[in-house]
């Protein structure tokens, strides 16, 4: 990712995010693929039963923010590699902005949907 | 389009390790993102009740969505190989070490590759 085309801060939260996502998929691929719960963990009433947790909500809240950002940030870095325009520089830049909010808005209201199903949650 | 060409170009020419995993990154790193568009999107069959959602879950529950979970498993652990030794590098100034990283990231790779067999498709 060219750091002269993109910013420092973009690059340099490129990075960041990265090497926090290294930790945060690991867990979430070894609670989802790996662990020996991986086939019940992803239903709903064991999605529901673990989403009584602050911690693990606070940790897929930051690590869908994180991804998103990750994700959208290097397609933004991949397209800014291609010299565009100006005016299909904004217009990119529009839609990963759009891309990003709906992401994460339509994330949260999942996970704040799955921690208000049980009583003892949030 | 031009800018793509010329990097298609640059890869045929410059068929060094080097080169293909800068390439290897990016399509990763799109494919990725681009699941994540469609993860969010299974996740919030969730709005339409609990049978929706483990019905839009069961999905991944087959043999060809075993098979799609090991194909996903493969690029996040490729991308995130190949972003820890780019990480590395950058950091800590080991450039002229990154071949050897190179090779390090593609034995963990192989690794993961097995695992994945057991806890992924069988």
């Amino acid at each position: 990712m060219n750091m002269e085309k993109r910013g420092f801060w973009s690059w340099f939260l490129q990075r960041i995010t990265a090497l926090l996502l290294v930790m945060g998929m690991s867990v979430h691929f070894f609670t989802f693929h790996f662990s020996p719960s991986r086939y019940a963990s992803r239903y709903y009433d064991e999605i529901i039963h673990r989403f009584c947790s602050p911690g693990w909500i606070a940790f897929h809240i930051c690590l869908l923010a994180m991804v998103v950002f990750h994700g959208l940030n290097g397609l933004w870095g991949i397209l800014a590699d291609f010299n565009l325009s100006k005016r299909a520089n904004c217009f990119f830049r529009q839609i990963l902005w759009f891309a990003g909010f709906v992401l994460f808005g339509t994330g949260i209201y999942i996970l704040i949907w799955f921690a208000t199903r049980n009583n003892s949650g949030f | 389009m031009q800018k793509l060409k010329e990097g298609f170009k640059d890869l045929v020419k410059n068929r060094n390790p080097g080169m293909i995993s800068f390439w290897i990154h990016r399509v990763t790193g799109v494919a990725v993102t681009v699941f994540l568009f469609l993860h969010i999107f299974t996740l919030s069959s969730v709005f339409r009740g609990k049978d929706a959602y483990d019905y839009a879950i069961s999905k991944f529950d087959t043999k060809s969505g075993y098979i799609f979970q090991y194909v996903l498993l493969l690029a996040v652990a490729i991308h995130l190989l190949n972003g820890i030794r780019i990480t590395v590098a950058d950091f800590w100034g080991l450039t002229r070490s990154q071949k050897r990283l190179l090779w390090l990231s593609l034995l963990v790779l192989l690794l993961i590759t097995a695992v994945g067999v057991k806890t992924v498709l069988l």
